[in-house]
């Protein structure tokens, strides 16, 4: 009894910020929202096709960046868990080397590539690919291009902590009793890497939802993803009960996707036990 | 069903060598140990076998067809891995039957042939659970029966009685014999265990550095070490330098601190008068002469001896009490302390003198 009392003192300055400086403003806001306007803002929301469309955009390219972070980063996790180079750690700081750099910077740098007259062009055109530049910058593509480059590291790293933990001797068992290298990883690895799919896909989904500073400068003034918007609204429409019921909205979006993943899971992590396997 | 050989089978990891040129011969139905330390090569071999890893050189055949470059999972070699390595996410049931999922037969078969394997391990019953909710020597049962259930020409067991406790091991040690001569099936057993090697096994491989050091039966690798590492190995504890004094037909007398010790010539007869050598012999044998019986003529565990040499006083050192035995440290018999451990022990405590009796016919001798 006396060690859970401790233990909930510890908890309590974090809890205490969380609920001061997060939840106290979102309630807030709402209540001013809801005070002010009533439920007009949200319904202004649902019928205007303008917003629906950015949010189904958001969720696209979310839902794209999250996919293709995931086929990309799986084979690379995969090497790093089971590498036995004495480089492990230098391949590990070259997968994080992006936390170092601000999303600003990675995005400038990416409109050097991906610009009308930028290094991707002048590299196709040279070697004589295309005669046209190609339109990649202030367009879709861009943006989920960043996005990726962005968040393949969470990804990566939610993937290597749950490869780490599967026995090579489990794969070694499989190929044994005849599984072909294919079978093995669709019998064997993959579902009892599925843990860490889950998580690493909910990080960059959630991250990549919210993300305002990619979409901003390698999606171009008419490109509109829901934290652009609520930023539009406030800078330059000076509205700010709709700036709060596309975040309100935004949120939702974000918590009924999560909540669909982890109760579409929760059968098969239940068999695994909770992800307590010897 | 099949048999196997190693011809000069060598691997490599840099400079290192971890198998070194082995040639061995398994027929058909054989259960073989292959016993060493750590980094001996076994573990090496057992991955050759199998074709987790390819061999650097030399080649490996079963039943007389070279089995180099046929990928592990075509191979239809069993393997049984020391800590299991069962499919966490899959049942009992599910576990057995992969591997006859993947040949694609058909239900009723898989069933079938799943039941048999639980029967044979005697798991019937336990089918819808998971591994984690299974004892260590349940899951064990298991990782057997996976192994086997699709008929391996070739079973490979990698320390399988190392992670039980006491009693499971004998229980164990009995079953996989049993499963190992009902199925006929030629077995690799890797282990660093003696007593594991010489319980199951009808050949013992004594491995080390990527050699293999003696192969004999199990009786003849455990009685009678071929040097004075595999007896250390083998658990032998008592090594007692000396130097041949006098060779006589059926023996040699041994000088040793003084002492003349009679030994039993041994087959490896290379020994010349005057040469260093090694004595060895294990605790049990050496026995613990009575002090009020001046005949020597006394009863050590089940055998009436009758001893007329090979007996030198010492001092206890110290007594270890070990339940199904005593060990006895004794000092001032030779230079090197020996370590007597009789079932019984009702001799004199620390400090106290007692005579040791070391049975000619016991002490294996080594060249130094």
């Amino acid at each position: 009894m006396e060690r859970k009392r401790s233990a909930v003192l510890l908890a309590l300055p974090a809890a205490l910020s969380l609920l001061i400086f997060f939840v106290c403003p979102m309630v807030f806001i709402f209540l001013k929202t809801i005070a002010e306007n009533g439920l007009s803002d949200f319904v202004d929301f649902f019928t205007d096709p303008f917003y629906l469309d950015i949010l189904w955009t958001t969720f696209r390219v979310s839902l794209v960046s999250t996919l293709v972070s995931l086929i990309l980063g799986y084979p690379t996790a995969y090497y790093m868990a089971r590498t036995k180079s004495r480089l492990k750690n230098v391949m590990m700081i070259i997968i994080l080397f992006p936390f170092l750099v601000s999303a600003v910077v990675r995005s400038y740098g990416w409109m050097v590539i991906l610009g009308k007259n930028g290094l991707l062009n002048q590299l196709l055109q040279g070697i004589g690919l295309i005669k046209e530049p190609l339109e990649i910058l202030n367009t879709e593509t861009a943006v989920i291009i960043g996005m990726i480059h962005l968040l393949i590291p969470y990804m990566i790293m939610s993937l290597i902590g749950v490869l780490q933990s599967i026995d090579p001797n489990v794969e070694y068992a499989a190929q044994s009793l005849g599984a072909s290298p294919l079978e093995t990883f669709v019998k064997v690895v993959f579902p009892l890497s599925l843990p860490g799919i889950i998580s690493g896909c909910v990080l960059v989904f959630t991250m990549s939802m919210t993300s305002y500073v990619t979409p901003k400068l390698l999606g171009g003034s008419k490109f509109r993803m829901m934290a652009t918007m609520v930023v539009q609204e406030i800078n330059v429409n000076f509205d700010w009960g709709a700036a709060s019921a596309i975040s309100y909205i935004l949120m939702a979006a974000i918590l009924v996707c999560q909540a669909l993943i982890v109760f579409g899971s929760a059968g098969y992590m239940k068999r695994m036990g909770g992800g307590k396997n010897a | 069903m099949a048999s196997l050989e190693l011809k000069q089978l060598t691997k490599k990891f840099g400079d290192f060598t971890a198998v070194d040129s082995m040639d061995l011969q398994v027929a058909d139905g054989e259960m073989i140990a292959l016993l060493g330390g750590s980094g001996c090569g076994k573990t090496t071999t057992l991955r050759m076998i199998a074709g987790f890893t390819e061999p650097f050189s030399g080649s490996i055949l079963v039943d007389g067809k070279d089995v180099a470059g046929i990928p592990a999972y075509k191979r239809n070699i069993g393997i049984f891995f020391q800590n299991y390595a069962l499919f966490p996410h899959m049942t009992v049931f599910e576990n057995i039957a992969f591997g006859l999922k993947i040949q694609k037969l058909p239900k009723a078969e898989i069933a079938e042939r799943v039941s048999e394997m639980l029967e044979l391990v005697k798991l019937y019953g336990m089918e819808k659970r998971y591994p984690r909710e299974l004892s260590g020597g349940q899951q064990q049962r298991v990782a057997l029966a996976r192994a086997l259930v699709t008929r391996p020409s070739i079973l490979l067991l990698d320390e399988p009685l190392s992670n039980l406790d006491a009693k499971l091991r004998v229980e164990m040690q009995v079953e996989i014999k049993r499963i190992q001569k009902e199925l006929n099936i030629t077995t690799i057993i890797v282990t660093h265990d003696h007593e594991e090697a010489v319980s199951l096994a009808d050949r013992v491989i004594v491995m080390n550095a990527g050699r293999i050091l003696q192969v004999g039966t199990p009786k003849e690798v455990f009685d009678d070490p071929n040097s004075a590492f595999v007896a250390d190995f083998m658990g032998f504890s008592t090594f007692i330098k000396g130097s041949v004094k006098l060779e006589l037909p059926d023996r040699l007398i041994v000088e040793c601190s003084g002492h003349d010790l009679s030994v039993k010539r041994s087959v490896r007869d290379d020994l010349r008068e005057g040469d260093n050598c090694i004595l060895a012999i294990r605790s049990e044998n050496i026995a613990i002469v009575p002090e009020d019986n001046m005949e020597n003529r006394f009863v050590s565990g089940s055998n009436e001896i009758y001893a007329q040499e090979n007996i030198v006083k010492g001092r206890v050192e110290s007594i270890t009490y070990k339940g199904h035995s005593t060990r006895v440290e004794v000092s001032g018999c030779f230079e090197e302390n020996v370590y007597p451990a009789p079932n019984d022990y009702t001799g004199p405590g620390a400090g106290g003198e007692l005579r040791l009796y070391f049975p000619s016919d016991k002490l294996c001798i080594y060249k130094n």
